[in-house]
């Protein structure tokens, strides 16, 4: 009896940790020892007709068995040694790499001892002058190898027990699942048995179905994707490319998936299944399709459940993404309701791409929906209402203009959704002869209608009066005429003055120690940050207020007018503006109210 | 107003990747939360934009609104619930003040012993306090007092408030280059660079700062491999523009200009919108080189793709590269001389000079 110099159950523990996603993988790793075996005995022998068979037979006495037999290249008595030796070494590396056939097949046959704590080999080679061998190993790192009479035809047997714990495992209905599930799609008979009953696990995957006309075939490859995913797409895009030689189906989503999402595509690597949630395959825009692919040259991780990332891969993710990509242009040229539908479920992940992609950008950009003032629209749209077209980059400056825009019938783009700023940022590089704005939310009362010469002179007073109540407020004021006409007054910001708000904000609240440092940490950023008030001419109420005598009446107003603005557009007060409403709007009552008294006998003090 | 719309922007938010544009949103979501008079739902807003403003790159938005968590958590006393979190979260604000130069030596040591008081009086080791000394000391120049601090750090054991070994090692590993030992920085950095160790920011920042060592060390063949693997981690992260221009600088050593000129393009962007003073230096500090080396190289005109909002003439999109350079090394010299005074010493100046060499080719 011979030992490794190391006991087995410290490496498979290193594999299931760190390598394997689960036990059941050991299905896996017996099917691909079994198929590169077929496959090394065909590169000697092209007409060899391979076959691979998993049998599960349940005992009276004892654990149930598995078989796994197949009629590949089998091996010598020193390759036998030679995936011992393997087995030895990985154990003193932290990684596991499979350098070659001899190696792979060490590796694979350990995931056995997942679930196993004894395995036994039977294998013949081809070579004419070799004989069987059989060896018997056990997790404990004890094994046995023996030399056989009795000759057997070339190819190789493993068995395998349970380990207590394990049983699951071994159900027939457990493995022929997960030999289907691995190795469905393979070209080479895999046959499962148990008791009385054997049937093939092979089926057809969409890439070797024969030939339909393009009707027929996405008809097809839906009602596929329906049963493998239990998703009804909205469309299936046939996959082929030459780097990788990758082909498979990109299934587009029925619904509209986050841009932060990543799909669980289901990659298969030479026909055998290698990962459902296979990531870093496909580009960072494809969020909008899920895909069954097989990729024939490509090499997988050491877990054999994803891609290496190299080269290759890159090229092949591009090769991927320009399939996705030209079937996009190709609907935009010949199926415009098909377009809309696209546009309307998945448009994030077409103005991703637009951003990465210039040429795709020229073809979209026209037909992709933005919200205005004056409604959602797309671009084509925008631009019969406006030469330039004219954007603010948030959604808080859109609220605060949008109303007066749309009074005026002036056509502004939000462009404060994700992509969006970027996207129509974009668009005099792409589309030279197009202009672009962006408008400075504080400075759109100088859009407004000016006061004539006259209202200005007798205002005069009146406009200072505003100066002075709101400057210590960081914020200027304004009158001007403006629509609709009853808002008496709109309250605008840009970026800075809300950042220095919130700087504000957080100072109330904050511990001492940080009074000093956010300021010192704003300044570093801001420059000047005034807000603006502008004060509408054409609201009645603010003419008379603009004739009161009183000056202290006129006062009270404007700071209520102020603080109305605020909470007209959202804007959370500070302290002080707390206080301004309500000694505001208590003085306000006291001089509304007629000489009632109260407790202490005084009235309208 | 109303919790609805609140909930909304939440929701919305969390469909996006970390940029500027989902810190937007969540703060949209503070004012709406502020609007309702429902501090619970404030302090929740601003817990995650101090989340999300961290990862993209707009430290100053994380900072204010932590300030107000943290008034918040005083408030509240023994009723508040979420310590653990928002002292995770104190980790990087203490850590991170250090990129604002207008932020005095004074203040960003009382910041670390607030921090260090706070966690020994919930029964946190000192790991977590002795690192961010130590790294603030890195980050200002202090080498010598990097050095002596860097001990008790590594060797105080793990609590539930350490930053994890991936973090470690990719810090500690620039502590070495920054002493100019490159072969230890990269044996340091090994767990992180054979993929055995990693987390959220690890190796994105790693993979770029191996690059000049690994140059120095004529390991070119992995430079290029690091450089290649790295930069698809942090092109979409705008935390990471440092790295960035780390690449950058790589690119412009190598010469491939039409690929860095393309970087550039693709992040100026990102710099010039970023409010993180010392994130935006290496950056900026690449591209002044790059153009350097072109208007060297014959100043002609290049068409360039930049924002509007780059304040210099143009002629149809078309640039002088010597413009260029001279409006980012003014740009970077000048916050060189801010971090150096507030440091007191000549760090950022000669990280000026020897990028210059090593962007000569050296």
């Amino acid at each position: 009896m011979h030992s490794f110099q190391v006991d087995l159950r410290g490496i498979v523990d290193l594999l299931s940790k760190h390598l394997y996603s689960g036990p059941q993988v050991y299905v896996r790793e017996l099917l691909q020892n079994a198929v590169d075996a077929i496959v090394a005995r065909q590169q000697g022998d092209p007409t060899h007709e391979g076959r691979v068979e998993f049998e599960v037979t349940n005992r009276e006495s004892g654990p149930p068995v598995l078989a796994v037999h197949d009629n590949g290249i089998g091996l010598t008595e020193e390759e036998v040694h030679q995936f011992l030796a393997t087995i030895g070494r990985s154990s003193k590396r932290e990684s596991v790499s499979r350098e070659d056939f001899i190696g792979q097949f060490g590796i694979g046959l350990l995931s056995g001892f997942l679930v196993s704590s004894e395995i036994v080999l039977v294998t013949r080679s081809i070579r004419e002058d070799a004989k069987p061998v059989k060896w018997t190993g056990r997790s404990d790192g004890t094994y046995e190898v023996e030399i056989l009479e009795t000759d057997i035809a070339p190819g190789t047997q493993v068995y395998l027990v349970p380990k207590p714990g394990c049983e699951e495992f071994f159900e027939p209905g457990f493995v022929r699942r997960m030999t289907g599930h691995f190795g469905g799609f393979l070209e080479i008979p895999v046959e499962f048995r148990a008791g009385d009953e054997a049937e093939l696990v092979n089926e057809a995957p969409p890439w070797r179905w024969p030939e339909r006309n393009p009707k027929d075939q996405r008809i097809a490859l839906l009602e596929y994707g329906r049963s493998a995913f239990e998703i009804a797409f909205a469309d299936a895009i046939p996959i082929e490319t030459e780097t990788g030689r990758i082909e498979g189906v990109a299934y587009v989503l029925p619904f509209s998936a986050g841009l932060a999402s990543r799909q669980p595509h289901r990659v298969y690597l030479k026909n055998m299944l290698l990962s459902e949630n296979a990531e870093n395959l496909l580009p960072d825009w494809a969020f909008f399709v899920r895909c069954v692919l097989n990729v024939d040259e490509l090499r997988p991780t050491a877990s054999r459940e994803s891609f290496h990332d190299d080269e290759n891969l890159t090229e092949a993710r591009d090769a991927l993404g320009g399939c996705l990509r030209d079937y996009l242009v190709r609907v935009a040229r010949e199926d415009r309701s098909r377009l809309d539908r696209l546009i309307a479920l998945h448009a994030l992940a077409i103005k991703s791409l637009a951003l990465e992609d210039d040429e795709f950008y020229r073809l979209f950009v026209d037909w992709l929906p933005f919200e205005t003032s004056l409604g959602t629209m797309t671009l084509r749209e925008v631009l019969r209402h406006t030469d330039t077209i004219r954007f603010v980059t948030t959604r808080d400056q859109f609220r605060q203009i949008s109303s007066v825009a749309a009074a005026r019938g002036s056509c502004i783009v939000n462009a404060g959704y994700a992509l969006d700023t970027e996207l129509v940022e974009r668009i005099p590089d792409v589309t030279p002869d197009r202009r672009i704005e962006r408008v400075d939310v504080s400075e759109l009362s100088q859009e407004f209608d000016e006061l004539t010469m006259a209202e200005r002179e007798g205002t005069l007073e009146f406009s200072r009066l505003v100066d002075v109540v709101l400057q210590p407020y960081q914020c200027a004021g304004d009158l001007k005429r403006f629509l609709p006409r009853e808002l008496p007054a709109l309250y605008t910001t840009n970026a800075e003055a809300d950042f220095l708000r919130t700087v504000d904000q957080s100072k109330e609240s904050a511990p001492d120690l940080f009074a000093g440092i956010l300021d010192n940490v704003a300044s570093d950023s801001l420059t000047s940050a005034y807000a603006r008030l502008c004060l509408n001419y054409d609201n009645p109420l603010v003419q008379r207020l603009s004739r009161v005598q009183d000056r202290e009446l006129a006062r009270r107003g404007i700071e209520m007018l102020y603080v109305q603005s605020l909470l007209l557009g959202h804007f959370p007060l500070r302290a002080r503006e707390m206080l301004l409403l309500n000694e505001g709007l208590a003085a306000l009552i006291e001089l509304a109210l007629p000489d009632t008294p109260s407790d202490d006998g005084k009235a309208g003090e | 107003m109303s919790s609805d719309r609140y909930d909304e922007l939440l929701r919305e938010s969390r469909n996006l990747p970390e940029n500027p544009v989902r810190v937007a949103i969540l703060e949209e979501a503070v004012r709406e939360a502020d609007s309702l008079g429902d501090e619970r739902r404030s302090y929740e807003a601003r817990r995650e934009l101090i989340n999300v403003a961290t990862f993209a790159g707009c430290d100053d938005r994380a900072v204010v609104a932590f300030g107000w968590c943290l008034g918040y958590a005083d408030r509240q006393g023994d009723d508040f619930h979420d310590l653990h979190s928002l002292l995770w979260s104190y980790k990087w604000i203490a850590g991170n003040v250090v990129n604002f130069p207008n932020v005095p030596r004074k203040q960003i040591e009382s910041m670390e012993e607030d921090l260090g008081r706070r966690l020994e009086i919930e029964g946190y080791n000192r790991r977590p306090w002795l690192k961010i000394r130590w790294s603030n000391a890195l980050d200002m120049g202090d080498l010598d007092r990097a050095v002596s601090l860097c001990e008790e750090w590594l060797t105080t054991p793990r609590d539930f408030l350490s930053d994890c070994a991936a973090c470690d090692t990719s810090a500690h590993a620039r502590l070495h280059f920054a002493l100019g030992e490159d072969q230890r920085g990269i044996d340091r950095a090994a767990p992180v660079l054979e993929g055995r160790q990693s987390c959220k920011s690890v190796p994105h920042s790693t993979f770029g700062n191996v690059l000049r060592p690994l140059v120095r060390l004529d390991r070119l063949e992995e430079a290029d491999d690091f450089q290649r693997r790295g930069y698809r981690l942090v092109a979409r992260r705008q935390q990471h523009l440092d790295t960035v221009g780390k690449h950058l600088l790589y690119l412009v050593h190598l010469e491939h200009w039409d690929r860095a000129v393309r970087m550039f393009e693709r992040h100026l962007g990102w710099s010039l919108e970023s409010n993180e003073p010392s994130t935006r230096f290496d950056f900026e500090l690449a591209g002044w080189m790059l153009f350097d080396r072109l208007a060297e190289r014959g100043n002609r005109f290049r068409k360039l793709k930049v924002p509007e909002v780059l304040p210099l003439p143009k002629d149809d999109g078309r640039y002088r590269p010597a413009e260029i350079a001279g409006w980012l090394e003014a740009r970077t010299l000048d916050l060189a001389a801010r971090l150096d005074a507030r440091n007191g010493n000549e760090a950022f100046s000669r990280e000026i000079d020897s990028a210059r060499r090593f962007a000569s080719g050296a």
